[in-house]
C-alpha cells in the first residue's frame, strides 16, 4: 500500500515498524509520530520520529529509554516512498541523517583486520 | 539426491548442537538423583523446542523476517522491551556458563590454567565467528558435536535395566524427593527449551534466505535432527544413572560426565566426550552471543547479519564482540561455570513466557504469514506449551531456594 | 525516637548472637549434607583412580579433575573443622584424608600401583563417610 492510499490504522500500519533506506539499508525502527491538524479533525502525519527521545510518548519503559538518550530525527512524512511489512523511504539513509549509530560504529569496526 | 544430502546435513548439525552446558549438567545430575525417572521430561522438552522451533522457521521463511525483528510491532514498544532486556540477560548469564564449559573442557585436555584458557577460549570464538561464514559456523560445531554420541554408545554399553529405561518415559512421581523432582522437571525442561535456541534458529533462517520451498525441508530437519538430538540427552542420564546413581556421587564438575564415558568405553571414550562437550558447548556459546546481538539490532532496527562485512552491520558486530567479552568477565570472576549454568537455566524459565508469547503471537499474525499461519494443531500444541511454561517459570525461583539448587 | 532504639538494640545484639553463636556449630542437616558431599567426593576419586589404574584414563584428565576433587574435599574439611561436634570432627578426619589421597592421584603420573591403592582407599574412605552418614 502506497502513501498515497488514503487512510490506514497509524497505530497497527506504521508504528514500530522497520525503516528502510532506498538503498534497502536498514535505518531505524519508526519509534513515533507527530501529528497535525488534530485540531482540525482531520490528523495526518507530519513527521516519523526515530531514535533518541522519541521514546518518551512510548509509555513508562518507553520514559526511561527517552531519559537515557540523546534527540530524535525526525523525518518528514514526505519522504516516505511506500508503507508495506516495512516503511520503505525515498532517499539514502545517510541524506535523511539516519542510521548514524551504524556509521558511527563502522568507523571503529573498520579499523579491526577482516572487517 | 542433493535435497536427501542437503537434508542429512542439516540433521547431523542438529544433533551436534543440540546439547549444551545447561543440558549437560541437569540432565547428568537428573540421572545421578533419579535414575532414569526424568526421561519422559526430556521427550516432553525435546516436543516443545521441536514445535516451537517450527514455528520460527515458518515465521521466517513466511515473512523473511525472523521472529525477534517482528516482535516489537506485534505486541509494542513497551512489551518488546521487556522481552529484549529479559532475552539479553539470559543470553549473557547463559553465555558466560558456555564460555566457562569451554574453558574447563580445555583445561581437561591441556591441564592448561583456567583464566588463561578463558582467554584463550573467547579468542578463538571470536575469531571463529569473525571469519567463518554463518553456514560453516553452523557446520563446523554441528559435525565435531557429533563426537557426543560416545555417550549413547555408552549408555548401551553400561548395560542399564531396560525394564527400567522403559518405565522411565512413563510420567510418574517419584519415589524419592518431591520437591527436588519437581526442581529437576523444571530444570531439565529449561534446559530443553532454551530461547536463545530458536531466535537464533529464526534469524539464521533468514541468514540462509528461507523461502517457503524450503520450508518442508526445515520442518523435516528441525523434527528429526532434534529428536535424535534428545538421544543424547537420553544417554547423559541413562550413563549417569548407572555409573552414578549407586555409587553415591552426585556430579558437580563438568569432568564427571566425562568420567562417565571413560568408565564405560576407556581413553577413547574419554576423549571423545571432551572434544563433543568442547564443540557443543562452545557452538552454544557463539549462539548466545549472536542471538543477543540479533535482539538488540532487531528491536532498534539496525542492520544486522553475517551475511554482511562486519563493517556493513557495525553496531551488530559490535553488540556479539561486546556480549562475548561481558560474558568472559563474568567468568574471569572466577564463580563455577557449573552454578552459574544453574543459575542461567532457572533464570530462563522464569523469563520463559516472555520469551515464548510472542512466538506464538507472531505466527499466528495473517498480516505476515498469510495462509501460512499456525493451523488447529500447532496452535493446540502451542497453548498448551504455554500453559506448562507459565506453570514452570511461576515455581523456579521457588523451587530452587526451597530445594538449595536440587541438593534438598 | 528513644524507644526505638531502646528496642532496635538490644534485639540487634540478640541476632548477632544468634548468627556467630550458630556459626559455631553445624546443626544436623548441614552435617549429613557435608558427609554426602565427601562420600560422593571419594566414590568419584575412587572411580577415577581406578581407571587411571588400568590406562584407560590420560594423565591430563586425572590429574586436573583430581584437583578438582581435592579442592572441594579439602573446602568441605575446612567448614567440618569448625564444626564443633565430635561427629563433625570425624567426619572432617575422613575428608582430610579423602583430600590427600586426591591429592596424592593428582601427583600419580602414571604410577599404577599408587593408583590401585588410591581407589581402594577412596573406596574405603566412602564408604565410612556413608556410615558416619547413617549414624547421624
Amino acid at each position: 500500500m502506497t502513501v498515497s492510499d488514503g487512510e490506514f490504522d497509524l497505530g497497527l500500519g506504521v508504528l514500530d515498524h522497520q525503516l528502510v533506506d532506498r538503498d534497502g539499508r536498514n535505518c531505524g525502527k519508526v519509534d513515533d509520530l507527530e501529528l497535525t491538524g488534530l485540531s482540525d479533525g482531520e490528523p495526518e502525519v507530519a513527521f516519523i520520529l526515530v531514535g533518541g527521545n522519541a521514546w518518551r510518548g512510548r509509555g513508562v519503559l518507553g520514559r526511561l529509554a527517552a531519559a537515557l538518550s540523546g534527540n530524535a530525527v525526525r523525518v518528514p512524512w514526505s519522504e516516505v516512498d511506500e508503507v508495506s511489512s516495512v516503511v520503505k523511504l525515498k532517499r539514502s539513509a545517510q541524506e535523511l541523517r539516519l542510521g548514524r549509530g551504524d556509521d558511527r560504529a563502522a568507523r571503529l569496526v573498520r579499523r579491526l583486520p577482516g572487517a | 539426491m542433493k535435497q536427501f544430502l542437503q537434508i542429512a546435513l542439516g540433521i547431523l548439525s542438529a544433533i551436534g548442537g543440540f546439547v549444551d552446558i545447561g543440558d549437560l549438567v541437569f540432565n547428568t545430575q537428573a540421572g545421578a538423583t533419579f535414575g532414569f525417572e526424568l526421561l519422559w521430561v526430556v521427550v516432553i522438552g525435546v516436543i516443545g523446542i521441536i514445535v516451537y522451533s517450527e514455528m520460527c522457521g515458518r515465521v521466517a521463511a513466511a515473512s523473511k523476517r525472523p521472529v525477534f525483528d517482528l516482535v516489537r510491532e506485534r505486541v509494542g514498544f513497551g512489551a518488546g522491551l521487556s522481552t529484549l532486556i529479559a532475552s539479553e540477560v539470559v543470553n549473557l548469564l547463559t553465555c558466560a556458563a558456555e564460555i566457562g564449559g569451554v574453558a574447563i573442557v580445555l583445561q581437561l585436555l591441556s591441564g592448561l590454567p583456567y583464566r588463561f584458557l578463558i582467554l584463550l577460549g573467547v579468542i578463538g570464538l571470536v575469531v571463529i565467528s569473525w571469519v567463518l561464514p554463518f553456514e560453516w559456523l553452523e557446520r563446523l560445531f554441528g559435525y565435531v558435536g557429533l563426537c557426543l554420541l560416545v555417550f549413547a554408545v555408552a549408555a548401551i554399553k553400561v548395560h542399564p535395566h531396560w525394564g527400567g529405561v522403559a518405565h522411565g518415559f512413563v510420567p510418574g512421581v517419584s519415589s524419592g524427593n518431591r520437591l527436588v523432582y519437581m526442581y529437576f522437571v523444571v530444570g531439565l525442561l529449561g534446559a530443553a527449551l532454551t530461547p536463545y535456541e530458536v531466535y537464533f534458529y529464526s534469524s539464521g533462517a533468514v541468514e540462509d534466505a528461507w523461502g517457503l520451498k524450503d520450508l518442508r525441508i526445515n520442518k523435516i530437519t528441525s523434527i528429526i535432527g532434534y529428536g535424535l538430538g534428545a538421544f543424547l540427552s537420553f544417554s547423559l542420564m541413562i550413563v549417569a544413572a548407572v555409573l552414578f546413581l549407586p555409587r553415591g556421587i552426585d556430579p558437580q564438575f563438568l569432568g564427571t560426565p566425562a568420567l562417565g564415558a571413560e568408565a564405560a568405553l576407556g581413553k577413547i571414550g574419554l576423549v571423545l566426550a571432551l572434544v563433543g562437550i568442547l564443540f557443543a558447548v562452545g557452538g552454544a556459546a557463539i549462539e548466545t552471543s549472536f542471538s543477543g546481538a540479533y535482539n538488540l539490532a532487531q528491536f532498534f532496527g539496525w542492520q544486522w547479519g553475517k551475511r554482511h562485512r562486519p563493517s556493513g552491520a557495525p553496531r551488530f558486530a559490535l553488540s556479539w564482540l561486546v556480549m562475548f567479552v561481558l560474558a568472559a568477565g563474568i567468568v574471569m570472576t572466577g564463580y563455577d561455570p557449573v552454578k552459574i549454568t544453574e543459575y542461567s537455566v532457572i533464570f530462563s524459565v522464569v523469563a520463559l513466557p516472555l520469551t515464548f508469547l510472542p512466538i506464538l503471537l507472531v505466527a499466528n499474525d495473517p498480516a505476515y504469514m498469510g495462509s501460512n499461519r499456525n493451523g488447529r494443531f500447532s496452535n493446540v500444541i502451542g497453548i498448551v506449551y504455554f500453559v506448562l511454561i507459565l506453570a514452570i517459570a511461576v515455581s523456579a525461583i521457588p523451587l530452587m531456594i526451597l530445594t538449595n539448587g536440587g541438593q534438598g | 525516637m528513644r524507644l526505638i532504639a531502646r528496642i532496635a538494640i538490644p534485639l540487634a545484639a540478640l541476632l548477632l548472637l544468634v548468627a556467630c553463636g550458630g556459626q559455631g556449630t553445624l546443626g544436623k542437616k548441614a552435617l549429613s549434607q557435608e558427609a554426602k558431599g565427601i562420600q560422593s567426593l571419594a566414590a568419584e576419586g575412587s572411580l577415577l583412580a581406578g581407571d587411571a589404574a588400568r590406562g584407560r584414563s590420560t594423565t591430563v584428565f586425572t590429574r586436573v579433575h583430581a584437583r578438582f576433587l581435592r579442592d572441594a574435599a579439602r573446602k568441605s574439611a575446612a567448614t567440618l573443622e569448625h564444626g564443633g561436634t565430635s561427629k563433625a570432627q570425624r567426619l572432617g578426619r575422613v575428608a582430610d584424608r579423602v583430600g590427600n589421597d586426591l591429592e596424592r592421584l593428582s601427583r600419580s603420573g602414571s604410577d599404577r600401583e599408587l593408583q590401585r591403592l588410591l581407589e581402594h582407599d577412596l573406596a574405603l574412605a566412602s564408604a565410612a563417610a556413608k556410615r558416619l552418614d547413617k549414624s547421624l
